[in-house]
């Protein structure tokens, strides 16, 4: 495509003509020929020439004294420059503009941000999911997520079913709406209820304090409740929930508790599989702890079940494994450690890694593994 | 490789249908304990609504054998619906190294692609022209170019596409897999869950949700899920989700994906499918070649 090329005004090059030296500067050869290259090679620059700068400077362009001279007054029709490169939409664009952002910092007070910082995140999806889809589709499992992990808590988790069951079942109620209460704190006192198993582990005396706690155990298993009345129940619990003392008070309260009930309770048998099943689904829901196959198979009284709920997990590392090893901690010429003993150690140990470490530095080299790597 | 398993003679099951129904009501022997109130009447124990039924005729075992207990749960909430019994000798079987690692290899090597190929001097494309005279030249007499020892030549001794599957007898693979699933049984990391075993939505984060709350997903060993038949919305948000675990259906699943990750959770049809179709040598008529438990 052909260039199209600018038509050259008879005025141009007068516009941005250099001035010439003052003087003959007392120059080498080589320097005044080659300054005298760069001002032939560019007389004229393609920058226009700064209006702002003369005006600041008082100086008149060379075109204005001419225009002056041409119409015999200091202000001449027409143009304010009319020699200008500058087509004349541009000058009264360029005349507006500082009027335009002068009048929006006045109304406006528009302070640029330098960081993100509080700043509005616009387009993408990830938060849309985030902040939209997932509180919407909240997965609701059968047991809670956090797991009871003390003796204490769990043995109460244990009593409380014990007592849900065998107040259904005193009742005639299938017990398996024991699994119909949701909140902590409908149920009442069930810490109350005396469980006492006779001798020979056949029969189970129940004793309550008093008619409420019964009545309430029972209330509370209804299956099928109307939403509103679920509403106020998790109120109640809501409102019960914040009477309930700090974790360090609750757990003396509960093995306090525990220790009220004695051990005859631990003796009941688990002989009957609809019992079993359901102490041990109601345990799984109230304490978070998924009970396996293999230990529902051979535990057989209260007290086995409790013991298998609170043995202590598997420890997932040989050095958690090792401290729990009382023989082993208290051998005088094994020393355990959690991790790796390395030669840092070694060093540490004895007081010198200091200085290594502060003259491998000096000299530039890694502390830690290898330049190569 | 079975002479190591001749161990002793071997009991000979008496024929198929000897495992008799396991029904609930039957095995209802224990008696409950009575529940009495100091205020109120005694009360009698509660009636069963405990069902269970083991659904298959199939396991044939003889009626001797003791039965183990599975709990069936829902499967995304893991709510316990019941107790199931499955024989010993399917899901309490001791554990056997040996059989489970052979079952493995053959597994790995049935597995095996065995396509890799080169050219030997006869498949190399060329002139079977001797490159110079064989006296005279002062230089290592020479033949063609395919030659291994020159460059464009052929392959010596190189791959060619093979079958690397070995075998393994039948009732070995059978029990193996059996002792597989007896291992996670008794390790606790079988989860026996209903049929129909699906989510609600096809969504990765959904299914990363669930995993995490019910403690199945990287951070305690990832888990795998093995249902019946192609379940649409499980598959699809597991298939982005390989960080927490895998899904496959009865017939992708083997002995191997059975013992790597954390936990296996199945569907109680793909396990009777699983322990029916790999019972061979509990089968009558037949002598097995190993030990019976």
């Amino acid at each position: 495509m052909r260039r199209l090329s600018r038509l050259q005004r008879s005025i141009d090059p007068l516009t941005d003509l250099p001035k010439r030296p003052s003087a003959t500067e007392s120059l080498c050869f080589s320097c005044r020929t080659r300054n005298q290259t760069a001002r032939t090679a560019s007389p004229f620059t393609t920058s226009t020439s700064h209006p702002a700068r003369r005006s600041e400077t008082g100086e008149v362009p060379l075109t204005e004294r001419l225009r002056r001279k041409i119409w015999g007054t200091e202000t001449p029709p027409g143009q304010d420059d009319p020699y200008s490169r500058l087509s004349e939409n541009q000058q009264l664009a360029a005349q507006r503009r500082p009027r335009e952002s002068s009048a929006n910092q006045n109304t406006t007070g528009y302070e640029p941000a330098t960081t993100w910082d509080g700043l509005e995140s616009v387009g993408g999806f990830g938060h849309w999911w985030k902040e939209n889809w997932d509180p919407a589709h909240k997965f609701q499992g059968f047991m809670p997520s956090e797991r009871l992990d003390s003796r204490a808590a769990l043995a109460s988790a244990l009593y409380r079913a014990v007592v849900e069951i065998f107040t259904l079942q005193g009742a005639g109620r299938p017990v398996s709406d024991v699994c119909n209460i949701r909140d902590d704190g409908v149920i009442g006192e069930y810490w109350r209820v005396q469980l006492d198993p006779s001798a020979d582990g056949q029969t189970v005396a129940i004793s309550y304090p008093n008619e409420h706690i019964r009545d309430d155990i029972l209330k509370a298993t209804i299956p099928s409740k109307p939403v509103e009345e679920v509403v106020e129940a998790e109120q109640e619990a809501e409102s019960s929930h914040s009477t309930i003392p700090a974790a360090s008070e609750q757990t003396s309260i509960l093995e306090e508790r525990v220790a009220a009930w004695g051990t005859q309770w631990f003796s009941i048998p688990l002989h009957d599989r609809s019992i079993k099943f359901t102490i041990i689904k109601r345990v799984m829901q109230l304490t978070g702890v998924r009970i396996p196959d293999p230990t529902i198979q051979h535990v057989n009284t209260l007290g086995a079940l409790l013991n298998n709920l609170a043995a202590a997990p598997k420890p997932r590392k040989l050095a958690d494994a090792l401290f729990a090893h009382e023989e082993m901690a208290s051998l005088p010429n094994v020393k355990l450690s959690e991790h790796r003993v390395t030669p840092i150690d070694k060093e540490r140990d004895l007081g010198r890694w200091k200085l290594i470490e502060r003259e491998l530095r000096a000299r530039g080299l890694p502390v830690t593994g290898h330049t190569s790597l | 490789m079975g002479s190591k398993y001749l161990l002793r003679p071997l009991r000979v099951l008496s024929g198929p249908g000897i495992c008799p129904r396991i029904a609930g009501s039957a095995r209802m022997q224990y008696h409950s304990p009575l529940t009495s109130r100091s205020i109120t009447t005694e009360t009698p124990s509660a009636g069963s609504n405990f069902t269970d039924t083991v659904s298959s005729t199939l396991f044939d075992s003889s009626p001797t054998t003791p039965t183990v207990l599975t709990t069936i749960y829902d499967f995304p909430t893991m709510e316990p619906l019941e107790f199931a019994e499955y024989p010993s000798n399917h899901l309490h079987l001791p554990l056997r190294r040996d059989i489970l690692h052979k079952a493995v290899v053959y597994e790995g090597d049935m597995t095996r692609q065995g396509t890799a190929s080169t050219k030997w001097r006869d498949d190399v494309h060329g002139s079977g022209r001797k490159l110079y005279p064989q006296k005279g030249t002062g230089r290592a007499r020479a033949g063609d170019k395919k030659s291994p020892i020159r460059r464009g030549g052929g392959v010596a001794f190189g791959p060619k596409p093979r079958d690397f599957s070995t075998e393994l007898p039948r009732k070995i693979y059978d029990l193996a897999w059996r002792t597989a699933l007896s291992y996670r049984y008794r390790r606790g990391e079988l989860l026996v869950v209903a049929d129909g075993a699906d989510i609600e939505y096809p969504k990765t984060r959904f299914v990363k949700q669930i995993f995490e709350k019910n403690h199945w997903g990287n951070a305690d060993g990832r888990s795998l899920v093995v249902t019946e038949s192609f379940r649409t919305n499980l598959f699809r948000a597991l298939r982005h989700a390989g960080e927490e675990g895998r899904v496959l259906t009865t017939d992708q699943v083997d002995v191997k994906d059975l013992l790597e990750l954390g936990r296996v959770i199945i569907e109680r049809s793909a396990l009777d499918s699983i322990l029916r179709e790999h019972q061979s040598d509990l089968l009558g008529g037949i002598r097995s070649v190993v030990a019976q438990q």
